[in-house]
């Protein structure tokens, strides 16, 4: 019995967690008041050059 | 009926792929839908590239044997790819404006040779996987029109070779979303159908809990014992959690989940079809599985048990409902079969042959020492940041773009070097597609079915060899060219010998030495065994660094806020599907037995 409850609290609480997660980036990198580009590491490049949106077949 | 309803879908899909065509103009068009698909376009394509006859007939099949839990709690890990993919992997590959998974690999690590290599794996894994989707597709289509095997294979085949040589991405994307939603409402009206018929969920979970035939089979662990698929309950777990993290990585990065990213419009529609997915098959797979147990109510015998929803459309379910029911399962494997198809002929084109051929033939150090000599890492991310876009569209190289290209940098894109000819490019794509094809269409002809064993080899097999590097490939900057090959053939190897002499010489390892958790051993000591004494291209790290910059256009208040709403949407879907366990699976059940 505790092992068919336990799988239905896995089946929901583990996405759920890894939606979750993947909010608390989505917050890091996308919530408009953080502008500061997310690079994992320190450059020393002009924002402007950095943050061009992508174009279609572009690099 | 059946058959009618059957051919009649085909010949739609044919005109579907025929209009869609007419609007494909140039490779990106072909490879990635001129990057520009909203967000129920990307995820259908992604539920349907993922959901196929291995899912509706080997997975399926596995829970009406007994093992409906098993396969729910693999369920749980397996979406969870979705999310930690489109955040850890995918958005990068987006960003990186690559035509393929293995393009980008090249890349960043500023390798012909590395994209080559990830491009045979693709062409080797997937191939393998569309040989199991093929496979599933004529054992369906078999059951219902009695016509020779082998006609109904060449049916098969030039059905899906034609509509993905004359559509590419395009068609795929169009017709993936078509097919998502007829065996979305396929599964849920069909299983559904089934378990109300049993007497509703409640009841229906009681008579599966009484079942003789196959006790225990809606247990958390299913059927074990020496004479069943699992022995013991500890094994139904390391089963089901092992492969359930295989299928999250596969998820996460294999080039027929992945890829889909690279034709969304931005990057939060990339998220959003990544949260859809997540949600749409928690709810489908809660059908599938209890669905495909209760089949057992009406039947208990059916043999093999792949055919279990087929029979199940043919007998149990109304007629109009069947007809939707097993086209259905033909709509999930064409759409897959046509996903596969296509990735294949991308990477055979666009990774292989130019290396092959010796018209993309760059020596990676020679382009390392090169940049080092003229400029450091991040004046070369500079330069990446201030030619524009690279020339992936024909003719829009510029001067700027000549310094890395003339030293094999990443901006080097592909597509320019097949002469900057886009519409030739096109054409290759075509006639390599329908050369891979054809060599599906032998070993299909030639290998016994094994739908659920080919598929998982083939998943097993991305996941082992991809799966760290692609991780590894965004955090790292230490990680050198050879690294990651060493570390992808090592786990393609592994997994491939211990994975055949279990499946075919019958040796049996111990639970917890599986294939797959070896092949994820070998992968990151490959990786760093092969690392030792390189150093890593400055130009794939600059290339790199590009990558971690968020797109200015995707800081947007409202595009945020409206990803937070379906972050919170999907949250609330999937608790829903907890309560729903509860209270009409484990309360029922634990009543049952007492």
């Amino acid at each position: 019995m505790w092992g068919s409850i336990a799988v239905s609290v896995v089946y929901a609480v583990v996405p759920t967690c890894c939606v979750l997660i993947g909010f608390g980036l989505i917050r890091r990198d996308y919530k408009p008041s953080e502008h500061a580009p997310t690079n994992s590491q320190p450059s020393d490049q002009p924002n402007d050059l950095l943050s061009r949106p992508s174009e279609k077949g572009g690099i | 009926m059946f058959a009618a309803a059957i051919f009649g879908s085909f010949l739609l899909y044919l005109v579907i792929g025929a209009v869609v065509g007419r609007r494909v103009k140039d490779k990106s068009d072909y490879y990635v839908a001129g990057r520009a698909a909203p967000t129920f376009l990307v995820a259908g394509t992604l539920v349907a590239s993922f959901l196929s006859t291995v899912s509706f007939m080997g997975e399926l099949g596995f829970s009406y044997d007994g093992y409906p839990v098993v396969m729910l709690l693999l369920t749980a890990f397996n979406i969870s790819g979705y999310v930690l993919g489109v955040m850890l992997f995918g958005r990068y590959l987006r960003r990186s404006s690559a035509l393929t998974v293995p393009e980008y690999f090249g890349k960043r690590f500023n390798s012909p040779g590395l994209q080559a290599l990830a491009g045979v794996m693709v062409v080797v894994g997937i191939g393998l996987y569309l040989v199991a989707v093929t496979q599933g597709l004529v054992l369906v289509i078999g059951q219902l029109i009695d016509i020779p095997q082998w006609v109904l294979l060449v049916i098969v085949w030039a059905s899906y070779t034609i509509f993905t040589f004359l559509s590419g991405s395009q068609g795929v994307l169009v017709n993936d979303t078509i097919m998502f939603v007829v065996f979305t409402v396929a599964a849920i009206l069909g299983m559904g159908w089934i378990i109300g018929a049993s007497g509703g969920p409640v009841t229906a979970m009681q008579k599966m809990a009484a079942l003789t035939s196959k006790p225990d089979g809606i247990s958390w662990h299913g059927l074990t014992g020496a004479d069943n698929y699992i022995g013991t309950p500890a094994q139904a777990i390391i089963y089901a959690v092992t492969f359930g993290i295989v299928w999250c990585t596969v998820v996460a990065v294999s080039p027929w989940q992945s890829s889909r990213f690279l034709m969304a419009k931005n990057e939060h529609v990339a998220i959003r079809s990544a949260l859809f997915a997540t949600a749409a098959l928690a709810v489908t797979y809660l059908f599938l599985t209890f669905g495909g147990f209760s089949i057992n109510l009406f039947n208990d015998g059916i043999t093999p048990s792949e055919i279990a929803f087929i029979w199940a459309g043919q007998n149990v379910l109304p007629s109009l409902l069947g007809v939707i029911a097993i086209t259905g399962i033909v709509a999930a494997g064409l759409s897959s079969a046509a996903s596969f198809l296509s990735l294949i002929g991308f990477s055979a084109a666009n990774d292989v042959m130019p290396y092959l051929t010796g018209k993309r033939v760059r020596e990676p150090e020679l382009a390392t020492a090169a940049a080092t000599s003229t400029t450091a890492a991040a004046p070369a991310a500079q330069q990446f940041a201030s030619t524009g876009p690279s020339p992936t569209s024909a003719g829009t190289s510029t001067p700027g773009t000549d310094v890395t290209t003339a030293t094999g940098g990443p901006s080097n894109d592909s597509t320019d070097a097949s002469g900057d000819d886009d519409i030739r490019g096109l054409q290759v794509a075509r006639w390599t597609m329908v050369v891979a094809g054809l060599v599906v269409l032998v070993i299909t002809w030639v290998a016994p079915p094994a739908v659920l064993t080919i598929g998982y080899f083939a998943a097993t097999l991305f996941a082992a060899s991809w799966g760290p590097i692609a991780f590894w490939s965004v955090r790292s900057t230490k990680l050198s060219a050879r690294g990651a090959a060493v570390g992808m053939i090592a786990g393609f190897v592994v997994v491939a010998i211990f994975e055949s002499l279990s499946e075919f010489a019958g040796i049996e390892l111990p639970d917890l030495l599986n294939p797959t958790i070896l092949g994820f051993v070998a992968s990151i000591g490959g990786t760093l065994l092969g690392n030792i004494g390189t150093r890593p291209s400055s130009l794939g790290n600059a290339f790199r660094e590009r990558l971690m910059v968020v797109p200015e256009e995707d800081r947007d208040p409202v595009k945020y806020r409206r990803t937070r709403t379906w972050v919170i949407g999907t949250v609330v879907i999937l608790i829903l599907c907890g309560l729903a366990m509860l209270l009409l699976y484990a309360v029922p059940y634990a009543m049952a037995v007492g």
